[in-house]
């Protein structure tokens, strides 16, 4: 038994692909339905905790069986998920040469406002893809980072580890395997 | 400490149910009435500061709500509070 319903893991992959950690389990009370909060800060170097400029999330553990999402999520999805500024900001962190890859996630971010779903796994396929045509220290380094992301999710067991094992496999943590996707 | 956001309110529908969206710290609340809706928006808002206190993170900066009603013009618009204390003990799992 996992302490994020099923329905839920893809949106949780999908904070991940977007930066955010896992970093609180809050159990429901009443009403209250169990929670995940995740963070995210710009600097992916110092794992958020020397960076005071972070953002939270907060997704309830169980999935909803209302149809809302797609509106529900428009604000959220608009400001923080899909920023190409940022993400172009936060996959620079600590290099000494400025890859520019504004254009790149301006493109990501069309695709995800015409897709108009909250369908997770559809929105998981075009980030991952765009980070696949990333320069391969840069699809590296968030690789790095995803594989940290899901290991926290299995330890804690929050989501299953074959799901968390599938997705770390989904960017290449290696030199080697990277330059077979960029040829 | 008190702390107070605006916030976005969609109304209920066949399809949906009262919708609070308070996008300076990124919540999406909901409920069958919207008094649900304001308590779980209010909830998430206390877990929402919770975190900035555990993490020492800079807490977003409330839209000043003249500039909130520009931005929003269609929607209708309330504010959300909550507040916390060092000393609270909730039923909560620090990962990391």
């Amino acid at each position: 038994m996992y302490k994020i319903n099923a329905e839920k893991w893809q949106e949780i992959a999908y904070y991940i692909n977007n930066f955010f950690l896992p970093v609180q389990y809050t159990n429901g009370r009443g009403i209250y339905p169990d929670r995940l909060t995740l963070v995210r800060s710009k600097n992916l170097d110092t794992m958020f905790y020397e960076d005071k400029d972070m953002e939270f999330a907060i997704v309830n553990a169980r999935a909803l069986d209302s149809t809302h999402k797609v509106q529900l999520s428009r604000e959220i999805l608009e400001k923080y998920l899909r920023n190409p500024i940022l993400i172009n900001e936060i996959i620079n962190v600590g290099n000494d040469v400025q890859n520019d890859y504004t254009g790149l996630f301006e493109k990501v971010a069309n695709s995800l406002k015409r897709a108009k779903t909250t369908d997770f796994d559809k929105l998981n396929r075009f980030v991952i893809a765009a980070y696949k045509l990333l320069e391969p220290k840069d699809a590296l380094k968030i690789a790095g980072f995803r594989e940290y992301a899901f290991n926290i999710c299995i330890k804690e067991e929050l989501m299953d580890e074959d799901f968390c094992k599938e997705q770390i496999a989904l960017l290449p943590n290696s030199l080697v395997a990277l330059s077979g996707l960029k040829s | 400490m008190l702390f107070v956001y605006p916030a976005i309110v969609y109304d209920k529908t066949e399809d949906e149910p009262f919708v609070i969206v308070v996008p300076d710290v990124n919540i999406v609340a909901e409920g069958d009435t919207l008094e649900d809706a304001v308590i779980d928006a209010k909830s998430q808002l206390k877990i929402y500061l919770q975190c900035v206190n555990k993490f020492d993170a800079n807490l977003p900066k409330p839209t000043n709500f003249e500039d909130f009603k520009v931005k929003y013009p269609d929607n209708t618009m309330m504010f959300i509070d909550a507040s916390i204390q060092n000393d609270e003990d909730d039923d909560i799992t620090i990962i990391f």
